[in-house]
């Protein structure tokens, strides 16, 4: 947990500094562009930002640029008054379907919905025009600049917390993997047995065993219990088909063999195979031991089957897998069914 | 048919009985099927028992690999004779 918690951190510190770096890329576009600035919307947008600190710096350079405005508004907006605008004027509503029409009235009321469209009209270009004009005067200011390296600075800064603390993080990573190693191999017992994601060789090989290709190839040859695998009956994993025996088989198998291995990690325990139930209830009216008597027989074993912690039996219901559990250890029988089934005759 | 079912239980039983003859050459093997049809073969003592098994499955009509051999409980190596098992 605590090692994917640093991942994510340190994840989230390369992407501010993607960002950051990402603004420090548009910065330089800026200063170089602002001598033309309306070529650029993204310098447009910026300096429009930045407006009144520049405004405080040059006070002198504010009122020549209101000149400035006066001489282009006496350009722009008759120019523009003649574009109709859509929803300027009052919509008259009929309240009642019929009304008589005066012409008098609709010329007066027309010419005062004009009127009020050239008055409205002209306040909107003063208004845009002055936002324009200051934004130029801004630009063309050292201002701008300013606030670019202002920018740049801020930025750096940015980087520089962001860097220290990346390295704060770092640091205490590291001291956390160290106290991970010096806390002892039981915490290297626990990544063992977590599940680990697949590396990319892996995952080719699973692609290889699921082929269709591979279907009649025989992929897994057990020794022991002479059981083949092949493709075929591999693809009996993938979801939605039916489970077969062999694969269960040779599972158990291979759990024995594991514990085999390492007899002091896990409980001795005894899997039967799929086809002990089966031959076990086979008869006709309860359980038939003699078919299974010899199954289980010391010699063949090599332990006595009452020395076991817990002996699994599978079994096969029809079209389902379940498995119950003679647990001595804890002296109970289990009966796991995956869709929760139950069955008072099995345990009896 | 679901295939874990045709898996499990189309799969015949191997021989409950195999029946000595003193010290001559061939065995009597006894292949029983899990609906308890017996079918017996008199086979040399160092044949392969993968003969006999194909054997039972052409005359059974039926896929070698549907079908698993047990005796005593564990699967019956093709590749071995009956001495051996």
């Amino acid at each position: 947990m605590v090692f994917f918690k640093w991942v994510l951190s340190f994840q989230g510190a390369l992407a501010g500094n993607r960002k950051r770096s990402g603004s420090e890329r548009c910065n330089p576009h800026f200063n170089h562009k602002n001598k033309t600035p309306h070529s650029n919307p993204l310098v447009f947008q910026r300096s429009k930002k930045l407006r009144f600190s520049s405004m405080d710096q040059s006070p002198e350079k504010a009122s020549s640029s209101l000149n400035d405005t006066v001489s282009r508004l006496s350009r722009y907006p008759d120019s523009r008054l003649h574009v109709p605008k859509e929803v300027q004027a009052p919509v008259k509503h009929l309240k009642f379907g019929l009304s008589i029409p005066n012409p008098n009235h609709d010329f007066l009321s027309k010419k005062l919905s004009d009127a009020k469209k050239k008055a409205f009209g002209s306040f909107k270009y003063i208004n845009k025009d002055k936002e324009v004009v200051t934004v130029e005067k801004d630009d063309e200011d050292s201002g701008s600049w300013l606030m670019a390296d202002a920018f740049d600075k801020l930025s750096l800064n940015h980087s520089d917390n962001d860097s220290k603390a990346y390295n704060k993080l770092l640091k205490s990573a590291e001291r956390r993997t160290n106290k991970l190693k010096d806390s002892g191999p039981q915490v290297k017992v626990v990544t063992h047995e977590l599940f680990v994601p697949l590396t990319k060789d892996e995952l080719a090989e699973v692609s290889y065993a699921f082929s269709a290709e591979n279907k009649k190839k025989i992929l897994v040859s057990h020794e022991n219990s002479s059981i083949d695998i092949r493709g075929e009956v591999l693809q009996c994993l993938k979801p939605g088909s039916w489970l077969s025996d062999e694969v269960i088989n040779l599972y158990l198998e291979l759990l024995k063999e594991r514990e085999n291995r390492e007899p002091k990690k896990f409980l001795k325990c005894h899997f039967f195979n799929t086809f002990f139930y089966k031959k076990l209830v086979s008869s006709e009216g309860g359980c038939n031991y003699k078919a299974v008597k010899r199954w289980t027989s010391q010699r063949k074993l090599g332990y006595c089957l009452f020395d076991c912690d817990k002996i699994f039996v599978p079994i096969h219901k029809d079209i389902h897998w379940c498995l119950a559990v003679i647990n001595k250890k804890d002296r109970k029988f289990q009966y796991l069914d995956s869709l929760r089934g139950r069955d008072g005759k099995l345990l009896c | 048919m679901p295939r874990s079912a045709a898996a499990s239980s189309s799969g015949g039983d191997d021989k409950a009985l195999t029946t000595a003859d003193g010290q001559s050459q061939i065995i009597q093997v006894c292949v029983k099927s899990q609906d308890g049809n017996k079918v017996v073969y008199n086979i040399k003592r160092h044949a392969k028992l993968i003969k006999l098994m194909h054997a039972y499955c052409r005359k059974k009509q039926l896929d070698i690999h549907t079908v698993r051999f047990i005796y005593e409980g564990h699967r019956v190596p093709g590749k071995y004779t009956s001495d051996q098992v």
